[in-house]
């Protein structure tokens, strides 16, 4: 039973009106509570931003720096009360990067800074890395390290887009890995808040590639770089979804001309076309 | 209300254009319980028999269907139901629907009593010529006789369905014309649903008072120049949300033109700095 629904709601989740994903997927998890764990961490939702009480500046959240209500903030390690903005003190229970990986978490923190500072001009930008059950980081980059890439963007108050990258490291030997990524794009268009409207949803894609690594740092470059490439593949194909298939199908379903008008036309291009086959 | 009802009902309210087969059996599966059924009939049918709003939670819906034994469709909504059935002017019929099992039942060859389809017959005739050379064939409209003829009221139904190709879309629009004063306002719902490796929406809602038109024969002719107008308009916004928004959130190329140079050198680019290039 519990697989059928788990499946039913992942099902439904995925077609629902993707505006309303964060208020629909919060409502299967009321219905089929003992699913909501897996359903928070498979179901990407607009990305939420905090502000770091201690650093004062902002920093994305999801389900992969969360611990209950809080979430751990990449300037301070810390985490922080979702609800009153307090740094929680004893959080020894709660998951954080061992030392070395912690140090490659901020050096990731500052280089995607500066790839979201060329990209997007603005906007924030929070990567979270964790050690694999194998062991923890080490620093000539032979145990790898799992971790989520998130970049959002607003403008105008109305328009949005948040990227969420997940990837893996399994390294294959001492100079090669593979890096499997799943990437989202949350990409929600309109003129205002109000406005009817809308271009609203999410793309996903699922990229592995092999490259050679140096070290711990050098594993961090090559996400870097993949999910660069990756992001603009998905942006061309945002590009393409959401300004050419989208109104294909809007005059698709009324066309412009009349159809006779265009059944005409189409008889005429044939015609065109024997007579130049018949030259 | 009970909870789980107001669950469900924003579920169908939220679901997107195309077949309810998928949505419903996904709904059962959460629910797994025997009324089952009963509740989410009577949410689909409060749905489909609710006003078109702007606001998608509160908005009911129009459904296409097809009649049995035909290749012909007809029409469930709000603006052609009586009691508890609904009726369809053009085959002049009144008829109820199953909505776990998506078919038509109880057909009677009649219409309401107070409904008098015979003085639209030659505006139902240029509504279908309307819809027949812009509307692919699944599609449909109906004109209405208001009870005491004080006025009409035109539903315009076209799908185009494609779930191999994992999109569909549904246009819907709703005329009123007020005899007393010959306004006619207009109600128009798009909506497009592509769902390869993703879930995209395109949603628009306009309603507007579109003046008076004298005649009611020159109604149709209003509609066909307005619906016109209103998706090229709806084309011209999606371009703009391409040229004012989409390219203002993710540059396709970085702002210093070439590909970032990743690695401990990327300290050598500075935050917020002009680069080779230049910010534009």
């Amino acid at each position: 039973m519990s697989d059928e629904a788990y499946d039913a709601s992942l099902d439904v989740l995925r077609r629902l009106d993707p505006k309303s994903i964060t208020k629909n997927l919060s409502n299967i998890c009321r219905l089929q509570p003992e699913l909501a764990s897996d359903l928070l961490a498979s179901i990407d939702t607009p990305l939420k931003t905090l502000h770091c009480s201690k650093s004062g500046k902002p920093f994305l959240c999801c389900d992969y720096n969360r611990d209950g209500d809080s979430y751990r903030s990449p300037f301070i390690n810390k985490y922080i009360n979702e609800l009153n903005g307090s740094i929680i003190i004893d959080d020894e229970d709660a998951p954080k990067p061992s030392d070395h990986l912690r140090e490659l978490e901020l050096f990731a923190n500052d280089s995607f800074d500066i790839y979201r500072d060329l990209y997007y001009e603005g906007g924030i930008s929070s990567v979270y890395l964790w050690d694999k059950e194998e062991g923890n980081s080490s620093i000539d980059g032979k145990i790898g390290f799992d971790g989520v890439v998130l970049l959002k963007k607003t403008v105008d108050e109305s328009s949005s887009w948040d990227s969420i990258h997940v990837f893996e490291i399994e390294n294959l030997n001492s100079n090669f890995s593979i890096y499997r990524l799943t990437s989202t794009i949350i990409l929600d268009l309109s003129n205002s808040k109000i406005d009817s409207t809308y271009l609203s949803g999410n793309l996903t894609r699922q990229t592995e590639k092999e490259i050679q690594f140096k070290d711990s740092a050098s594993h961090v470059a090559n996400i870097g770089s993949l999910i660069e490439d990756v992001e603009t593949q998905m942006r061309n194909m945002l590009q393409e979804v959401y300004f050419g298939k989208t109104t294909d199908i809007l005059t698709d379903i009324r066309s412009l001309d009349a159809l006779s008008q265009r059944n005409e036309d189409r008889a005429k291009q044939e015609n065109l076309i024997q007579k130049f086959e018949n030259l | 209300m009970s909870e789980v009802e107001d669950i469900v009902r924003q579920i169908i309210k939220t679901s997107p254009p195309g077949d309810d087969t998928n949505i419903i059996s996904d709904i059962k599966s959460l629910l797994g319980h025997a009324d089952a059924d009963k509740l989410i009939s009577n949410v689909l049918r409060e749905h489909y028999t609710t006003e078109l709003n702007t606001d998608n939670m509160k908005s009911g819906d129009i459904k296409l269907v097809k009649l049995n034994n035909s290749n012909d469709y007809t029409i469930i909504s709000k603006y052609n139901s009586s009691g508890l059935k609904f009726f369809d002017t053009k085959h002049g019929i009144l008829f109820d629907y199953d909505f776990i099992n998506s078919k038509i039942i109880d057909i009677e060859n009649k219409l309401p009593s107070n409904i008098d389809s015979n003085s639209v017959s030659f505006i139902q005739n240029q509504l279908n010529d309307y819809i027949n050379s812009h509307f692919t064939n699944l599609s449909t409209g109906l004109v209405i006789p208001d009870e005491n003829n004080l006025g009409l009221t035109f539903i315009i139904i076209g799908e185009k369905l494609n779930d191999s190709n994992f999109y569909n879309g549904k246009w819907i629009s709703i005329y009123k014309w007020n005899s007393n004063d010959n306004q006619l306002s207009s109600i128009v719902k798009v909506k497009v649903h592509y769902y390869e490796d993703g879930n995209v929406i395109l949603n628009t809602f306009k309603t507007e008072n579109l003046g008076i038109i004298d005649n009611a024969d020159n109604i149709v002719q209003k509609i066909s120049d307005y619906e016109k107008n209103l998706e090229l308009n709806t084309l011209q916004n999606v371009n703009e949300l391409n040229e004012e928004k989409f390219k203002n959130l993710r540059r396709l190329l970085p702002i210093s033109r070439s590909k970032i140079q990743w690695g401990r050198a990327i300290g050598n680019y500075k935050l917020g700095q002009n680069v080779v290039g230049g910010r534009h």
